[in-house]
């Protein structure tokens, strides 16, 4: 295990955390910060990038080199529904595309607290539609997404069901988040560990995207949703996070509702440590993991990519 | 053969008393489906061997069918699941047997209210879950069964505060179901176990146990078989004009109380 790279994050987290208390920043400042922060460890070699608008949504191709253009990932970033942009997440789609040799269009859905719930679920439902329209075959394309594109990744694929739209072939969680009042109780045994989010910061984040609406509202903590009929799901969290309970309640709720679950959770990782690939060993494994899964949805008979 | 042909479900059929209940169904013609957490049986002090085998496997061996579904009965979309794939399995469902439960030890001021939550949420609403979801499948059965397993608890305090309300709450819950589907031909009854031997009573000490065998005028334990008959027959045609009891098979326990 490389202790010491995890050690070094953990402390440029911590630090990152602390400039944002210390400089009491405005929502605009901190957005800017986080997309700064996340461009630390990012990695654009070989990759291109194409702005568009999917059904009025802002949102990028991210393409690595080499991928089979057939294959699509559309990526649901992270952020509390509040932070995080096609900016801060560009990297992440890249180690994807590289990773599972997809097309990934990111998307820039709306945040809160400008847009509350359900904007961002009904952002995504446009985005996914736009890419069926043009032509995407859904036994070809995965939904993904990390801590809040990760439940979103969950409540899009409800909304699909549930309006009887093509699923996609499967979906993968990275550390989600989809309990909106922070019942867990990872929230308290692992608060000492995580140097990413504790209980007080994600009621502010539900706060802010919920504007009102029923924290136990199925498309906005889809702990709660009907999950019957679901495509797989890989969903990988750390033992490091206080939003562990949030993974492995997803993984037995959907388990208990009939879909298949691949519950991955990886020893001392924090919250979406895929985002230090390059600087982190299990960054790197954890992508490459994604992409067999998705391989192995996408090629049952093949075995990697 | 007394139930040849029928569709069972068995919540909690996996280990205990629930096993038990679903090998006898089956070896009187039942198909079942084992609704529970887990598949393969839980391993207790009492089990005489590691029973190694699942549910499905000793069913499978009369020659019977059966499968499993990984259920939560405490989530009606996971109970759903389980109704809709035994439909899409067996296209009916004639015989509810709702039997999945926990004890959790403790009185009022040991017992947390997540605890409380969580017994009441298995003992009692999931009973009525699988009732609501099964009962439309039931009303096209020939001759649809709820059978709701209780337990001797149900009579005396003494269970801790959880268990033993969740237990008497299934009494009445059985008769208002009973009168509630009677149109239907549908039949609800109870049955309200004494001490059988299952992991359910792992903690319970050598002396407290030799004090329930004790107390027991038939001077033993009871075994997940002798349940599973009791069951057997409140299915069978043979309890046609039976509906709303709560039929103790406690060894005479209850004689004594």
């Amino acid at each position: 295990m490389s202790r010491k790279q995890l050690e070094k994050i953990i402390d440029l987290v911590k630090t990152r955390n602390r400039e944002i208390q210390d400089k009491q920043f405005t929502l605009e400042e901190r957005r800017a910060w986080i997309d700064a922060g996340c461009k630390l460890f990012e990695n654009l070699d070989d990759i291109k990038t194409e702005h568009i608008d999917a059904n009025g949504v802002p949102a990028e191709w991210v393409t690595a080199k080499g991928v089979n253009p057939e294959n699509v990932m559309l990526y649901l970033h992270g952020g509390g529904y509040v932070l995080g942009s096609i900016a801060s997440h560009r990297g992440s789609a890249a180690n994807l595309s590289r990773a599972t040799k997809s097309r990934v269009l990111l998307l820039g859905y709306r945040l809160a607290p400008e847009h509350t719930f359900p904007a961002a679920v009904e952002d995504a439902e446009k985005a996914y539609q736009w890419l069926l329209g043009k032509g995407v075959d859904p036994s070809q394309l995965i939904v993904c997404g990390d801590s809040a594109g990760g439940g979103l990744t969950v409540s899009l694929l409800v909304v699909l069901r549930d309006k009887g739209a093509p699923l996609p072939a499967g979906g993968v969680c990275i550390s989600p988040w989809v309990d909106m009042e922070a019942k867990g109780n990872s929230m308290d045994s692992k608060a000492d560990l995580d140097p990413v989010i504790q209980r007080e910061g994600i009621l502010d984040f539900s706060s802010a995207y919920l504007g009102g609406a029923d924290p136990k509202s199925p498309l906005a903590a889809p702990l709660y949703a009907n999950l019957i009929g679901l495509p797989p799901l890989l969903i990988q969290v750390g033992t490091a996070e206080t939003l562990l309970d949030d993974a492995t309640r997803l993984a037995h709720h959907a388990k208990t509702c009939g879909v298949k679950v691949t519950l991955e959770v990886w020893k001392d990782m924090i919250h979406v440590w895929h985002r230090f690939s390059g600087s982190l060993s299990e960054a790197d494994q954890a992508i490459d993991r994604i992409g067999e899964y998705v391989y192995g949805i996408l090629y049952p008979k093949e075995s990697s990519p | 053969m007394l139930l040849k042909n029928r569709v069972c479900v068995v919540t909690g059929g996996s280990s205990g008393i629930g096993r038990g209940i679903s090998i006898e169904l089956a070896r009187e013609g039942a198909s079942v489906v084992i609704a529970d957490l887990q598949e393969k049986p839980k391993q207790g002090k009492y089990e005489p061997f590691p029973s190694s085998t699942t549910t499905v496997e000793e069913i499978e061996k009369l020659g019977r069918q059966a499968f499993y579904i990984c259920t939560e009965v405490s989530d009606e979309h996971s109970v759903e699941n389980t109704v809709q794939q035994t439909i899409k399995h067996f296209s009916t469902i004639d015989i509810l047997v709702n039997n999945a439960a926990i004890l959790l030890p403790g009185n009022s001021q040991q017992l947390s209210f997540e605890e409380w939550d969580r017994v009441l949420g298995i003992n009692l609403r999931a009973f009525f879950v699988t009732t609501k979801l099964s009962v439309p499948s039931l009303k096209n059965s020939r001759a649809g069964r709820i059978i709701n397993i209780s337990s001797v608890a149900a009579f005396f305090g003494g269970g801790g505060p959880a268990y033993s309300a969740s237990k008497a709450a299934i009494v009445n819950l059985t008769r208002d179901s009973a009168i509630e589907l009677a149109p239907h031909g549908i039949t609800v009854n109870a049955v309200c176990p004494g001490f059988v031997q299952t992991s359910m009573h792992d903690s319970f000490t050598e002396e407290k146990e030799e004090q329930i065998r004790q107390g027991t005028p038939l001077k033993r334990a009871g075994t997940p078989k002798e349940i599973g008959r009791a069951c057997v027959f409140l299915a069978s045609d043979d309890a046609s004009w039976i509906t709303g009891i709560s039929l103790p098979v406690d060894g005479g326990w209850l004689a004594r109380k």
